[in-house]
């Protein structure tokens, strides 16, 4: 048990170490602030999605539809006032560095890591889910919700959507220390390798 | 013992390259599984919002705390007068249902105070379109202890306003000293710090400062005048919202609820609505 908790901390540890070297790399910036962007991008769209949706398949101009999804960054300083808001925003942090970590272990080991990706993927997906106002009806699963429970859909989203974010933070942290401790591990070794070289 | 260090690394990073070829060939069914389950399950959620901007329930999903049965309200006329911007026979209506508890609702309508005079101007004076505000206590609950029934409190105290013809008066007091407490500071909203049970003082004090009959005020409430009056609109509102969430706008064919707090998307949804008709 002792020994299993050494272990752990040492992985963080390492884990650390291995996203610090990452962050010397210019791949990863670039993914980082692609990935940073796009996922910001469909976290606001998503954040009001009926909203957005009913104008978009609405009859108004197409200068205005244009203008709407020019507009969805407007929304930006009110998410990140709530308590809510800021931890989505803060996982999208951690998934766009996650994503430039795996591009890094790609580029140094020539290895994706298939739980790291599948994890992130998996989170990136059930946040999108838990996104959106619960007593507004802009939640993605508030139509579903309301199906199955009915009168106490209110409540029964707000808590859903709460237990989505855990899940996506769990699996994102997962993904990232995994993908820390092989850039470090690979640090390591192709230091190794030079040393025998 | 550096060397020994690397060869645990390069021995373990083996490993690790090792397993993850065999769990890419093993994931690959599981991944085609996750990946079906999750399109699926966004192929639902999102039907579900087309379907349900598209149709219109007949039937109120709303649980009404009240065993009484109130009289169910006509959608498609005016509720109360005082609660009406512009001409009640203006060519076109446009109808939102809020909740006090609801900040959203609070931001549409500082959005619609703050551009008024733009409001007036292009639509209310025309008579191109009236606004209706329909107040519900859509987010009460039982729970009092989490401050949930603050919703009915405080719809009935607005109701006990309007019967002395102050609604407006005690509504934009109320909104803006609620924006100004709670609201603009991140309470209120969804997974964060929830406002508290707001005491009678919050209210008196609002009632005073707008100039209403505290007397009648009073006992307005302990006859529950203003509780009938959010009962009934809440059960009337079911039945053209369909329990979709708050704020709930609907204009000629165009419905839709959620708000972003911009008074661009107020103009778009004018648009919209026009655009349905």
């Amino acid at each position: 048990m002792k020994f299993k908790l050494l272990k752990i901390k040492n992985d963080l540890l390492n884990s650390g170490a291995g996203l610090l070297h990452g962050f010397k790399f210019k791949l990863f910036w670039i993914v980082f602030v692609i990935s940073m962007f796009l996922f910001l991008y469909l976290v606001l769209f998503m954040q009001n999605f009926s909203l957005n949706i009913s104008l978009l398949t609405s009859g108004i101009s197409a200068a205005k539809k244009f203008d709407l999804l020019l507009d969805v960054f407007a929304i930006f300083p009110t998410m990140v006032s709530q308590f809510f808001g800021f931890a989505v925003l803060f996982l999208v942090l951690i998934q766009s560095v996650n994503i430039g970590m795996l591009f890094v272990s790609r580029k140094i080991v020539n290895l994706t890591d298939v739980t790291s990706a599948t994890n992130s993927g998996v989170a990136g997906v059930i946040m999108m889910l838990g996104l959106g106002c619960p007593s507004c009806g802009t939640s993605l699963i508030a139509p579903l919700v309301a199906t199955i429970f009915g009168a106490s859909s209110f409540v029964m989203l707000g808590i859903i959507s709460n237990i989505i974010i855990v899940i996506a933070y769990i699996l994102c942290l997962y993904a990232l220390i995994r993908v820390g401790l092989i850039i470090y591990l690979a640090k390591i070794s192709l230091a190794y390798d030079e040393s025998i070289k | 013992m550096a060397n020994k260090k690397q060869k645990n690394a390069q021995a373990r990073l083996d490993e690790m390259i090792k397993k993850n070829k065999k769990a890419s060939q093993k994931s690959y069914v599981f991944s085609v599984i996750i990946i079906a389950v999750i399109v699926l399950l966004v192929g639902v959620c999102v039907y579900g919002v087309f379907a349900s901007s598209n149709s219109s329930s007949d039937v109120p999903q709303k649980k009404i705390e009240s065993n009484k049965t109130y009289k169910v309200l006509d959608k498609n006329t005016v509720w109360h007068k005082e609660m009406l911007l512009g001409d009640e026979n203006a060519k076109n209506h446009f109808v939102e249902y809020s909740d006090i508890m609801c900040p959203w609702c609070a931001k549409f309508s500082t959005q619609i105070k703050n551009h008024l005079a733009e409001l007036k101007q292009k639509y209310l004076d025309t008579n191109e379109v009236s606004l209706e505000f329909r107040l519900t206590d859509y987010l009460t609950t039982d729970d009092d202890s989490k401050g949930a029934d603050n919703s009915t409190r405080a719809g009935e105290r607005v109701y006990c306003a309007l019967h002395q013809n102050k609604f407006w008066e005690f509504y934009e007091s109320l909104i803006a000293k609620l924006n100004e407490d709670y609201y603009d500071k991140g309470i209120g909203y969804h997974g964060g710090p929830q406002v508290p049970v707001l005491a009678d003082e919050y209210y008196n004090a609002i009632a005073q400062n707008v100039g209403l009959d505290m007397d009648g005020f009073k006992k307005c409430i302990d006859d529950k005048v203003g509780y009938d009056d959010i009962k009934q609109s809440t059960q009337s509102a079911a039945y053209d919202t369909g329990n979709k969430g708050l704020p709930f706008f609907r204009f000629n064919k165009y419905t839709n609820s959620g708000f972003d707090g911009n008074w661009e998307t107020i103009e778009k949804m004018l648009e919209a609505g026009l655009a349905s008709k």
